[in-house]
């Protein structure tokens, strides 16, 4: 029975810098606020429920400025964009924060005006596709007429006020069937529209955006970054069934190989960040975190050279943080969970796991 | 039973579980659900879980004791300098076999014959070739650990025999070993055995970046342009941080990987993409 045990006084855990270009070493284990509007805009699609559930009970979007976040952000700022894009890949143990890095740094992309080719999960195409058509480009390739419509909105919903912007045009003439075809000249929004209203080439569509943006991105000005969570998922086992007990090849579908053409070196102006998770893999090849087993041979041979960085649990210092966040946010409601004891043991629960942190503090 | 009583009296022969002799309280049995027997696996009496399988209460260290010390008066030395170093330098085949008697119509047991042939690969003289063909035609019979081959022959009637084929199968897998066929030159990157960075795709393919980047880049690393304009790609390899980068990939894929190795990894990586930290970087990070 735990009678009147000495309360833990909460130290400072927010700073109050909401622009991510602006944060430093000195930020480490602080939350910052992003606001509303950009998490409706550009972050929501590459979130996990979880944690928009606690968006919802918080009543705020707070994400913790950690050191991979920070190290990717100081890479980009300072990398040199007259090379081909410098390749980044977050890696690390289920629940350590690897969506939440990727966030951090699209928030941060989203600031400073970049174009954002945004792939929330490519597991789920791989995984839970149906609708499913053979392609009108290449024979023997596949399309995911569905999945390739709702990008296309995604897409433009994330880059709305940029696109408006640049104005950007197509370089060359696309021809979609004898009859519909796309001039030289013409806005690259057409090519979106085109892609959203009639999904029979709405993957032909997603290759044509990303063609026009990797030729245009050093001579318009811009930079682009391409941010996807799981890339393992590219050279990974799907379970689209072709015929029975025939599982439909990776390589063979059209949207998948076209955002593997960004990650050739025959542009520049741009990055690549992206993680590798064990859940874009099935139960089966789940065994190990780091890149080289979860990309494969073949992915990582595709990916290689990379800077891989890695995202560890919470130090002692962001895990006390943490738990002050959450006793403020009343997330943890009991008496016992505020005092040293119930913190100490929340930490032994949670093995420093930030994910698993959540859920034990979930009954307390 | 008595606590001072010797077992090796009680028990002094393999026997099926009697409940009664053996004095210690043990449960043997699965238990389904909560309603049946309480919740608690059944106790050792009327126990037919307990009465099937074999047990070795006529094998406890006191029993063993016993038997050796009978056996000892017809056991002569052994060799005073005798050590295992110099029994593995001398003796390196060691060859189990098994002697059988039953009590039925017949004396004999046919699982005498099996022969177990063990012997160190290292004892045999082979160059890095042989050794990787011989690991490759034997597969299971070769344990990485213990760096031991393992031959069971069984396959013939007698004894004899199957001792025979053991030790012709140790030539025979020896000297093919020894000779290089004219197919073994068709091996491909996948059949490599070890990771070497000169005969993989992803060292052309970095050569082809860097060459890409050092003729095309308006600004490439200070390294790239350094170096003279009429140089091939090849002689990029030679450079500094390639070579690093060449360690770091062994290293990742040779050896078991870690987060020590992704680490030099990423380090070369950012030196040849001239991402490297600065020292007052490195200082920051360090006082956060």
């Amino acid at each position: 029975m735990v009678e009147s045990q000495p309360k833990h006084t909460a130290g400072n855990f927010r700073t109050d810098k909401d622009n991510p270009a602006d944060h430093t070493e000195k930020d480490k284990g602080l939350f910052y606020t992003i606001p509303h509007k950009i998490v409706d805009d550009i972050l929501k699609e590459g979130l996990h429920s979880m944690y928009k559930q606690q968006i919802k009970a918080f009543t705020e979007t707070c994400v913790m400025v950690r050191e991979p976040a920070l190290e990717i952000m100081s890479c980009l700022k300072k990398a040199n964009y007259s090379l081909p894009p410098v390749k980044y890949l977050i890696y690390g143990e289920n629940g350590s924060g690897k969506t939440m890095t990727l966030a951090h740094v699209l928030h941060y992309c989203a600031v400073e005006k970049w174009m954002l080719v945004h792939v929330p999960w490519p597991a789920f195409w791989n995984l839970f596709t149906t609708e499913m058509s053979a392609s009108v480009w290449k024979p023997g390739r596949v399309d995911f007429p569905l999945a390739a419509d709702s990008w296309l909105k995604h897409f433009r919903q994330q880059n709305r006020a940029l696109l408006e912007q640049l104005q950007l045009k197509t370089s060359q003439k696309y021809v979609w069937t004898k009859r519909e075809s796309l001039q030289p000249g013409e806005p690259l929004t057409e090519v979106i529209e085109h892609g959203i209203s009639r999904n029979k080439f709405s993957s032909d569509c997603v290759g044509v955006v990303l063609k026009e943006i990797r030729q245009q991105a050093a001579t318009k000005g811009f930079k682009a970054v391409m941010v996807v969570d799981g890339i393992n998922a590219f050279w990974g086992p799907t379970r689209v069934r072709l015929i029975p007990k025939k599982y439909l090849h990776v390589g063979n579908i059209s949207l998948v190989h076209n955002f593997k053409k960004m990650l050739q070196p025959d542009w520049t102006n741009g990055a690549i960040v992206a993680s590798v998770d064990q859940m874009a893999h099935p139960p089966a090849q789940r065994k190990n975190y780091t890149p080289k087993y979860l990309l494969g041979k073949w992915g990582f041979e595709t990916f290689d050279p990379f800077v891989p960085v890695f995202v560890d649990k919470y130090s002692k210092k962001e895990i006390n943080r943490c738990i002050d966040y959450y006793i403020d946010r009343k997330w943890i409601q009991t008496e016992n969970g505020q005092t040293l004891e119930g913190r100490k043991e929340l930490i032994f629960l949670s093995n420093m796991n930030p994910f698993q942190l959540y859920q034990a503090c979930a009954s307390w | 039973m008595a606590v001072d009583q010797d077992w090796t009296n009680v028990w002094p022969a393999a026997a099926t579980f009697k409940p009664s002799v053996v004095p210690l309280p043990v449960r043997q049995g699965y238990i389904k659900n909560k309603s049946e027997n309480d919740g608690v696996p059944p106790v050792k009496h009327g126990n037919a879980e307990l009465m099937k399988i074999p047990n070795f209460f006529h094998l406890t260290p006191a029993h063993i004791k016993k038997q050796c010390a009978a056996i000892k008066k017809f056991c002569t030395k052994w060799p005073e300098n005798l050590s295992e170093e110099l029994c593995d330098k001398l003796f390196p085949v060691e060859i189990a076999t098994s002697n059988y008697l039953r009590s039925g119509s017949s004396l004999r047991d046919f699982k005498a014959r099996v022969v177990t042939l063990k012997v160190k690969l290292s004892v045999l003289d082979l160059d890095d070739h042989g050794r990787d063909k011989m690991k490759r035609l034997l597969k299971r019979r070769y344990d990485e650990k213990t760096d031991t081959i393992t031959f069971v022959a069984h396959r013939c009637p007698l004894r004899k025999q199957n001792y025979d084929y053991a030790m012709y199968l140790l030539t025979a897998a020896y000297f093919e070993s020894c000779k290089t066929e004219s197919w073994e030159s068709d091996k491909t990157e996948e059949d490599m055995e070890t990771y070497l960075w000169e005969k993989t795709r992803a060292r052309k393919k970095l050569l082809q970046l860097l060459d890409r980047i050092r003729k095309t880049s308006e600004d490439p690393p200070s390294y790239l342009r350094n170096m003279p304009e009429e140089l091939p790609e090849e002689s990029i390899a030679e450079l500094e941080c390639v070579q690093d980068y060449k360690k770091a990939m062994t290293e990742m894929h040779n050896s078991q990987e870690s987060l020590n190795s992704i680490e030099r990894y990423k380090e070369s990586v950012k030196r040849i993409l001239g991402l490297e930290s600065t020292e007052d970087e490195k200082k920051e990070s360090r006082v956060c």
